[in-house]
């Protein structure tokens, strides 16, 4: 199944996108982390925020992680049973298995968007000026994408590798 | 429709291969749905994953694995443990056995020792008069070695699992670090006698002995030979956090692969970010919703109703222990150790603790049990790989590792049911 030009190239940036977020994200852990500690220990100073910016760091990175690995459905799965089926049921399971996480993802996007509703109306703050709905609204993004992906993967399912 | 049929329902789609992170989220949510509270409970109990800072030796740990398996790190640790060891009787499976403990503990026990150790190790033994069956199921097995052994990752989410369910005990990560040092020093004592006892009679090449190269092969290390006193000198130290000495590591590993060895390029990097957070990514999801789905089992009483029916039908200790030894062995069987950890160890700690074993103690069991998993048939991810990177048949991989099997079973054993080997070490003197 092919979809229209203009699908592709919003999948293309979508891509980009999620790329550039996790290296910005990566790079940034490290880095702070690595600066407290210097700034600690030699200069006995520190980022205020810097705790809650790692710890912050580490809910996008999962999120943002799984959500590429759902590009290929590449997740943690009880594959026992799959390996000696013979491949036409593979391939039903496989739509089958992916139609239900969509749904999942899906259900848990919505109720994340409610969450960070409810932080929003609260009018919190995460990191310094970055009041925390910002911080919790990667996790209705990430399952958004999540359900996508599965969707995808219902339509056009992937054949059975072993690594 | 009723919670059972649903229930059913959802077991069936994970024996198909649902995401184990979707079997999770599917089953709490199912419960919470019947227990009337709001399913928004999913998204704040992942946000928990922001609560502790420990999370993030993770990700970082992770990264320095990933460089250190891209660049030539294996050739010069094989380089270096030859010159040192080569020279004795079976000396090289000696080489072989340690390298293959050291690499996985550095690299997080993610089936890259194989890929990257076992390349250079297979044909190095079989050049060097060892029998094909017998190189074969040295590198598979060994490619799970160093589980016990800092800074490993599944001993790292131990920690972190038992230390968020507040047992009044000290199960940090110093501690399991040490825990694991005696167990994983039986481990490859076993497996060189055993190398060492099946080629007695057989004539395997030795290296003379040079201190020529061993000076040599530490002067091209020189770098990172460092790395596990970064590493475990910053933790004992208590100058710095365990997730600050996973900083440190993660940028010295950076600095010296990329700018001193110049063997990853800068070019490389944004790919090998993304691979290791992709593996991280999926192991956090799972951490991330579990948390729900252990939260709702603690609510309906599961652990406790648990430790109730295990009371009734077993009342000694090692009947006990015997019982997890053959769950825990179909268990890392069956799946990824990682997923393995989170979705178990809340269920099975608080049964143990009833039957008086040392959490840390649980911990290194878990795992001991764990590391065969991912070597024993039908599925071990470690056959696979093997079989992949061999160009072997997974039959054939099933018959060379049989006898690692049992070397292994015996130090699992051993290690279970004689805890003062894991807490021998530590202050509290069981």
């Amino acid at each position: 199944m092919k979809s229209p030009a203009f699908l592709q190239r919003v999948w293309h940036w979508l891509h980009l996108f999620e790329e550039g977020l996790l290296l910005f994200i990566f790079i940034g852990m490290m880095g702070i982390a690595v600066a407290q500690i210097v700034l600690r220990n030699v200069f006995h100073t520190g980022i205020e925020w810097s705790d809650v910016f790692l710890r912050s760091a580490v809910l996008w990175i999962a999120l943002i992680g799984a959500m590429i690995a759902s590009r290929t459905g590449n997740h943690v799965q009880i594959d026992v049973v799959r390996r000696f089926m013979p491949e036409w049921l593979q391939r039903w399971g496989a739509r089958i298995t992916s139609a239900a996480t969509m749904v999942v993802a899906a259900l848990f996007s919505w109720h994340g968007v409610r969450f960070a509703y409810f932080e929003w109306q609260d009018q919190t703050m995460a990191i310094g000026i970055v009041p925390s709905w910002i911080v919790v609204s990667i996790i209705p993004f990430g399952f958004t994408m999540i359900a996508i992906r599965y969707l995808i993967l219902t339509v056009n399912p992937k054949p059975m590798v072993n690594e | 429709m009723s919670f059972a049929f649903a229930l059913i329902v959802i077991l069936i789609l994970a024996i198909l291969g649902m995401p184990v992170f979707a079997v999770l989220t599917a089953i709490a949510m199912l419960g919470f749905y019947f227990a009337d509270i709001d399913l928004a409970v999913m998204a704040i109990e992942l946000y928990r994953l922001t609560d502790t800072s420990i999370l993030l030796a993770l990700p970082l740990f992770t990264f320095a694995g990933y460089l250190l398996s891209e660049s030539n790190t294996s050739h010069r640790l094989v380089r270096l443990t030859q010159a040192l060891i080569g020279s004795v009787h079976g000396g090289l499976a000696f080489v072989a056995l340690i390298a293959c403990a050291l690499f996985t503990a550095l690299t997080g026990a993610s089936g890259v020792t194989i890929v990257a150790l076992g390349a250079l190790l297979y044909p190095a033994l079989k050049e060097g008069g060892y029998s094909d069956k017998f190189s074969l199921g040295l590198v598979t097995s060994s490619g799970s070695l160093g589980l016990l052994l800092p800074p490993s990752l599944p001993l790292i989410l131990y920690s972190i699992i038992a230390s968020q369910m507040d047992l009044g005990v000290d199960v940090s990560l110093e501690t399991l670090f040490i825990a694991g040092l005696l167990p994983a020093a039986l481990m490859l004592l076993l497996l060189c006698g055993y190398s060492w006892w099946s080629h007695r009679n057989v004539e395997t090449r030795k290296t003379p002995f040079s201190w020529r190269e061993v000076g040599a092969s530490c002067w091209e290390a020189k770098w990172e030979l460092p790395l596990p006193l970064v590493i475990l000198g910053s933790v004992y130290s208590g100058l710095v956090a365990v997730s600050e000495a996973a900083a440190l590591t993660a940028a010295y590993v950076l600095i010296i692969e990329v700018f001193v060895y110049r063997e990853v390029s800068i070019k490389a990097l944004p790919r090998i970010i993304r691979e290791s957070m992709v593996m991280v990514g999926s192991i956090l999801l799972i951490l991330g919703v579990a948390m729900a789905f252990t939260n709702y089992l603690i609510d309906i009483e599961v652990p406790s109703r648990l430790f109730d029916w295990m009371q009734r039908h077993v009342d000694d200790r090692l009947t006990f222990l015997l019982l997890l030894n053959i769950f825990l062995l179909l268990l890392g069987a069956m799946l990824d150790i990682f997923a393995a950890l989170i979705v178990v160890v809340p269920l099975l700690l608080p049964v143990a603790i009833g039957y008086g074993i040392d959490p840390v103690h649980l911990g290194i069991i878990f795992l001991a049990n764990m590391q065969i998993g991912y070597f024993t048939p039908p599925v071990g991810m470690n056959l696979f790989i093997a079989s992949y990177r061999f160009q072997k048949p997974v039959l054939t991989l099933y018959q060379s590792t049989i006898p690692f099997f049992w070397v292994l079973l015996a130090a699992v054993l051993i290690i279970t049911y004689v805890p003062e080997l894991s807490l021998m070490l530590l202050d509290r003197g069981s």
